[in-house]
């Protein structure tokens, strides 16, 4: 459902000029779960932030069912990826001043859903937290937080989720109980996931790895 | 020390934050140097003003020329104070102008070397010499005397020098009742006007050589002690003129205040640089703490931060301002349109520092004692850090040092304690308008979507209720940023106002018309091709009772010392005069009670009458009381329907009574009317020609006089307008930094809203309705308060009259709007466009 | 209220007293004393220990010149004095106005009273010092001189012993204090009492 296609990027300029990633070309099917595994410096959060749409490349195109986001306005952008990607970021990034349900309602007011409410509490009580529903950000632990971002990032049904490091900022046992709810979430709803990570039992719970290093897969 | 070179590499690690509190302590502080250093200078050009009016800084005068005995007491205090001395004799004199073979009245001001120790007296020819025979303009005008005429005076005669074209000084009475000589006092006596039974002012006037050492009030007091007789007057440049004691104690009075604004704003800044800052460096601190060096010595490291920036923009007041200012004093006169000159009064202004360092350290208290009560520990493992939290009284250091140096800064427990009060009552009302509204919200908010009725709404709402003490503590600081702002523009409108006089003003007093003369009067000014104005009235008479009893003599002990004991005897005669009158003057304004009805005292009740204030306190004398007079041999009673308040820079003639027409008409009574200024050569000839033909007829002219505190006026209210300008540049840039760093911090939401497909235009939205309202609501609290706290402190602590200065709080309100949305549009610019990439791990 | 009022007018003064008007300015007044201390209430007690019918009108106002002394007079005519003390000029004096103008107001104001019948008292006053010998001079001759012309009685100098006298003037050396006016009683007096 994602063809990628020499996908290049650099940053900073003249001398400083540094080629992050070299030419990336990638495809990812429907429903697949995807570890994207790489050293620190070797472009695997630049390759995600540019496939989520987050960021744009220097050259190449990125296909998302049949249609080039690279090509797309800042706007049009926004919207397709309001509408079709989920995301969940290393360090939560849920709104302070929003309690774990308005947090997960958020995308789905936004995109003027009906019954949001309804569907916001049900995805809260699958991820474990019917009970939190009333609770700022910084009432809940980290781990909590994370499933609400894991809940909110699956609202709109997207067709493609991208975790970058969720685990990262959580100890072993709440990281583990996490990744294993955001897999069982995503083969429940078919939903293709992209996750980025530098460990290797991570990775291998996925069904596909690939490698970057040095801004090239392996 | 180890941490004194970690607190060196700070400053540069992190110079943004450094810059910003120097500037911000900088702004603070040189608002109080700039304005006792621009005030200071008008204050002692006001004083000095005041200085040429009386001629010296002391005068001691009497209606007689003093006893030997009296004048070896004065001799011996002022045998510890060096200083310089003259006398003057005013005696009024017919004296005759030979060369007309005219006699005329005059006032002969006789003088010794010296005069005048302040101003001066510019003459046709050149300096005044106090040894000639000089005249005043309008002698030579109106009467035609010329240089070298020939002048015989008493026994004398002398020859005219020249012609004094401008005389500073006024006198102790402020005005002439003749035109003016000036001739040598060793000359008088030759004169054999002094023989015994004459009648004139006697007056010693003091220079002092230096004030350190005794203050001009202090002296009189010590010759109060040893000459007991009350025909002497002790008068003080501030005495002798009741209009600059009032300016010079109203600029003192306020300059106080917006020093005092300037720095409280500022120092809600440097909280607030402080907040973040500390937050920002919490996870250095920690990991610092953990290695070893203890919360006390990094409390300690900050202060010794702190101290150092405090020391060097003291530096860079001291040593880098003020020379540069005492530089380019001239130029800056010029573009100010004051007259500054390069004196600087270091003394005050070093006297200082310790207080204001005091004062700004205490506004760091709370965070301090919040760093003091974080679990270091804790906030290393934690995800999101945060600072202890701070209570009420950890304020309280600060709360009570400020109150102390408003009291300190104004001189007057009064004014002091009025500022603070109003302070605290908008710290009370802000606290409480942000928890209600909170409450309110978050019942608004229960149980309900985020649409309301837009998503923006809903998260700015929720952003708002949830806030908590976050919240109050930036309502609060931009609510008393414009409680202040506010605060001095009202004063500032008020103050102008009252030192505002009326752009008719008065050049002749012109009085003892008799009734039959004031028509032909009229019609004599209107070919001269005058207007007369203020034709009003006087009739003699005596108040015998109030409400049927006796009126009683207040039997006070006084020392007749001042003008009000003299006063206080007058009206113990109980003679007075009064004018009827159903209009009010431009001048007068009914403070309690109802206005005259139209018409006129009808048959069927006891006429109207209408009190000036004071005077009526003083007589004990309220609305509702029946008043019995006795006019010229006939009683009539009348009732006090209102209470009025007469400007006291009116310079026409007040009554204290005024009655309403149709009672004492007919009753015999004079005229006064006034000539508005105009041409000098229109009103000569008037002068001239209503004398030929109305002799009994005298004027007072008081052109020189207004004229002088006219100019006065308008250097006392440049000067406002400075400081007000000042104080309210530091408001707002304190009001833009407060705005700047609020929205700042919603950096990561914005970009996280933005991923999840908020436009740009969507973000801005939805934080123009979150700080809007914030900022619009503390704005308008601060702005209706500050004008109600003006009208509290303009009327306790400058006794100006209430107003209502609607476009000073309709234009700041839109003004504080656009700059506030400006300021959240300018802040969250970075943070909307922000690539949501750098929400990623590794930026 | 108004034809109360000089119904009042009338009713005080219709039993006929004899009336003794002083018509002046702050002398007679008693500038910053209260009335019982200037000296027309002083003289009026004074006789009414020897008479009860009595009585005394004080038409003095503070700054008032000869120039005011017709129309004031009309004003007391209402209560038909019988006798008029006529102590104005001083001011006209002190500023420095024409003598000429001021000896015709006093002889106008003293025709107008004579053809009412009033009997006259002139009281004589001086200048300061200050004010030159020569002002002085005329100023102090005009009284004499017009109370021989209407043929009546004069004070010689209303303020005899009083002026210039510190102890018995107010601290602006000008105007008698309360001890002054008890002497002024007793000058007036002494020409008032051959009158009555």
């Amino acid at each position: 459902m994602m063809k990628v296609l020499n996908l290049k990027k650099s940053y900073g300029q003249g001398d400083a000029r540094f080629e992050v990633l070299k030419g990336i070309n990638l495809e990812i099917l429907k429903g697949e779960t995807l570890a994207l595994i790489g050293k620190s410096g070797s472009g695997k959060s630049t390759l995600l932030s540019l496939l989520a749409g987050l960021d744009r490349p220097d050259s190449g195109e990125i296909m998302v069912q049949d249609k080039s986001i690279t090509s797309m306005s800042e706007s049009e952008l926004t919207y397709f990826r309001a509408h079709h990607m989920g995301i969940v970021f290393q360090q939560f990034h849920l709104v302070s001043t929003l309690n774990a349900l308005e947090n997960v309602l958020l995308p789905l007011e936004l995109l003027k859903r009906e019954n949001a409410l309804k569907e916001a509490q049900e995805l809260l009580e699958s991820v474990g937290l019917g009970h939190r529903t009333h609770h700022l950000p910084s009432e809940m632990s980290g781990g909590e937080c994370q499933r609400v971002a894991i809940a909110r990032a699956l609202a709109i049904k997207p067709s493609i989720l991208f975790a970058d490091e969720p685990s990262g900022n959580l100890d072993e046992e709440t990281g583990d109980k996490v990744m294993e709810l955001l897999f069982n979430m995503v083969s429940t709803t078919g939903t293709t996931l992209v996750l980025v990570t530098h460990d290797q039992d991570l990775a291998r719970k996925c069904s596909r790895i690939i490698h970057l290093e040095h801004g090239s897969l392996l | 020390m180890i941490f004194k070179f970690f607190f060196l590499k700070e400053m540069k690690k992190f110079p943004f934050f450094f810059l910003l509190l120097f500037f911000t302590l900088f702004l603070g502080t040189m608002g109080l140097m700039g304005i006792s250093i621009i005030t200071g200078q008008v204050h002692e050009k006001l004083q000095s003003n005041a200085n040429q009016l009386l001629t010296s800084d002391i005068a001691v005068s009497a209606r007689r020329d003093l006893f030997d005995t009296e004048l070896k007491s004065l001799e011996e205090v002022f045998k510890n104070h060096p200083h310089k001395t003259y006398k003057i004799i005013d005696i009024y004199s017919m004296i005759t102008h030979l060369r007309a073979k005219a006699s005329r009245l005059v006032e002969i001001r006789a003088t010794q070397e010296g005069f005048p120790f302040y101003g001066e007296l510019k003459t046709s020819e050149g300096a005044f010499q106090s040894d000639k025979l000089y005249i005043s303009k309008d002698l030579a005008d109106l009467w035609q005397v010329e240089t070298h005429d020939e002048l015989q005076i008493g026994d004398i005669t002398m020859k005219v020098s020249g012609v004094v074209l401008d005389d500073s000084s006024m006198g102790l009475r402020g005005f002439s009742l003749a035109p003016r000589i000036y001739m040598p006092e060793a000359r008088l006596v030759e004169t054999g006007l002094l023989k015994p039974g004459a009648t004139g002012s006697f007056t010693y006037h003091f220079k002092l050589e230096n004030f350190s050492a005794a203050k001009p009030q202090d002296i009189k007091k010590e010759i109060y002690a040893v000459i007991k007789d009350s025909a002497i007057r002790i008068t003080l440049p501030e005495d002798s003129s009741e209009q600059t004691g009032r300016v010079i104690n109203v600029l003192t009075n306020f300059m106080a205040l917006s020093a005092l604004i300037g720095l409280i704003l500022s120092l809600v800044g440097v909280f607030y640089l402080y907040q973040s800052h500390l937050l920002a460096r919490l996870k250095d601190l920690c990991l610092l703490n953990l290695h070893g060096l203890t919360k006390n010595k990094i409390i300690l490291g900050i202060i010794g931060q702190f101290a150092f920036v405090f020391s060097l923009v003291m530096a860079l007041e001291f040593f880098v301002i003020v020379p540069l200012y005492r530089q380019f004093a001239p130029e800056l006169s010029s573009v100010l349109g004051l007259e500054l000159s390069r004196d600087v009064n270091l003394a005050a202004s070093l006297s200082q520092i310790p207080y204001l360092f005091a004062l700004s350290l205490f506004i760091l208290v709370p965070l301090l004692l919040g760093l003091m009560r974080t679990s270091m520990g804790l906030q290393l493992k934690a995800s999101k850090l945060s600072l202890g939290r701070f209570r009420f009284w950890d304020f309280l250091p600060f709360i009570v040092s400020l109150w102390l140096f408003s009291c300190y800064i104004s001189h007057s427990f009064k004014t002091g304690n009025l500022f603070f009060f109003a302070l605290m009552l908008v710290f009370f009302m802000s606290t409480l308008f942000v928890r209600a509204s909170q409450w309110l919200l978050k019942k608004i908010i229960k149980g309900k979507g985020l649409l309301l009725p837009t998503i923006e709404n809903g998260i700015a709402l929720r952003g708002l209720a949830r806030s908590g003490h976050k919240l109050t503590l930036s309502f609060l600081s931009l609510a008393i940023g414009s409680t202040l702002i506010s605060l001095i523009l009202q004063l500032d409108t008020m103050i102008s106002k009252e030192f505002t006089l009326d752009s008719e003003k008065p050049s002749l007093f012109i009085f003892d018309i008799q009734e039959e003369q004031m028509d032909p009067l009229l019609e004599h000014a209107k070919k001269e091709g005058v207007n007369l104005s203020y034709v009003t009235p006087m009739i003699r008479a005596r108040l015998e009772k109030v409400n049927d009893k006796q009126f009683v003599r207040k039997k006070r002990s006084y020392n007749f010392r001042d003008r009000e004991d003299d006063e206080e005897r007058r009206f113990r005669s109980n003679s007075l005069n009064l004018t009827y009158r159903d209009y009010l003057t431009g001048t007068e304004r009914i403070i309690s009670g109802e206005p005259f009805p139209e018409g006129g005292a009808p048959d069927d009740r006891l006429p109207y009458v209408s009190l000036e204030n004071r005077w009526a306190q003083r007589m004990d004398i309220q609305i509702g009381d029946k008043l019995t007079f006795d006019v010229q041999g006939v009683e009539f009673e009348a009732m006090v329907r209102n209470i009025k308040e007469i400007k006291w820079t009116s310079f026409y003639p007040n009554f204290f009574v005024t009655i309403e027409p149709g009672m004492i008409d007919a009753a015999p009574k004079t005229f006064l009317a006034v000539l508005p200024s105009g041409p000098a050569e229109t009103k000569l000839n008037f002068q001239r020609t209503t004398v030929e033909r109305f002799p009994n007829i005298s004027f007072i002219d008081v052109e020189e006089l207004i004229g002088k505190l006219s100019s006065l006026f308008v250097r006392a209210r440049g000067a406002i307008e400075i400081i007000s300008w000042l104080s309210l540049i530091v408001g707002m840039v304190i009001l833009y930094g407060l705005s700047h760093d609020q929205v700042y911090r919603r950096y990561y939401d914005l970009a996280l809203m933005k991923t999840l497909g908020f436009s740009a235009l969507r973000l801005r939205l939805n934080l123009i309705y979150e700080f809007g309202a914030l900022f619009f609501s503390a704005m308008s609290m601060g702005l209706f308060l500050g004008w109600m706290i003006a009208q509290v402190i303009g009327r306790e602590a400058f006794k100006l009259s209430p107003s209502v200065d609607w476009g000073r709080l309709f234009y700041p309100a839109l003004f504080l709007t656009v700059l506030c949305l400006a300021t959240i549009l300018l802040s969250s610019w970075r943070a909307v466009k922000a690539r949501p990439r750098e929400l990623l791990s590794d930026s | 209220m108004k034809f109360i009022m000089s119904l009042l007018f009338l009713i005080s003064f219709s039993v006929h007293a004899q009336t003794v008007l002083f018509l002046g300015d702050s002398l007679t007044e008693g500038y910053q004393l209260a009335k019982e201390e200037a000296y027309p209430a002083l003289i009026e007690k004074e006789l009414q220990k020897k008479r009860k019918d009595i009585k005394v009108i004080n038409g003095g106002v503070s700054g008032a010149t000869s120039a005011s002394g017709m129309k004031r007079l009309d004003w007391y005519l209402k209560s038909k004095p019988d006798i008029m003390v006529l102590a104005l000029g001083a001011n006209d004096g002190l500023r420095g106005l024409k003598l000429a103008d001021t000896e015709k107001n006093l002889s106008q104001v003293i025709e107008k009273a004579q053809a009412k019948g009033i009997t006259v008292i002139l009281a004589g006053m001086q200048m300061p010092t200050n004010m030159g010998v020569k002002y002085r001079d005329e100023f102090q001759k005009m009284f004499p001189k017009v109370a021989k012309k209407y043929s009546i009685k004069l004070i010689p100098f209303l303020l005899e012993g009083v002026g210039a006298v510190p102890e018995l003037n107010l601290p602006d050396g000008i105007h008698p204090n309360a001890k002054g006016h008890k002497i002024m009683a007793q000058t007036v007096l002494k020409v008032l009492e051959t009158e009555l």
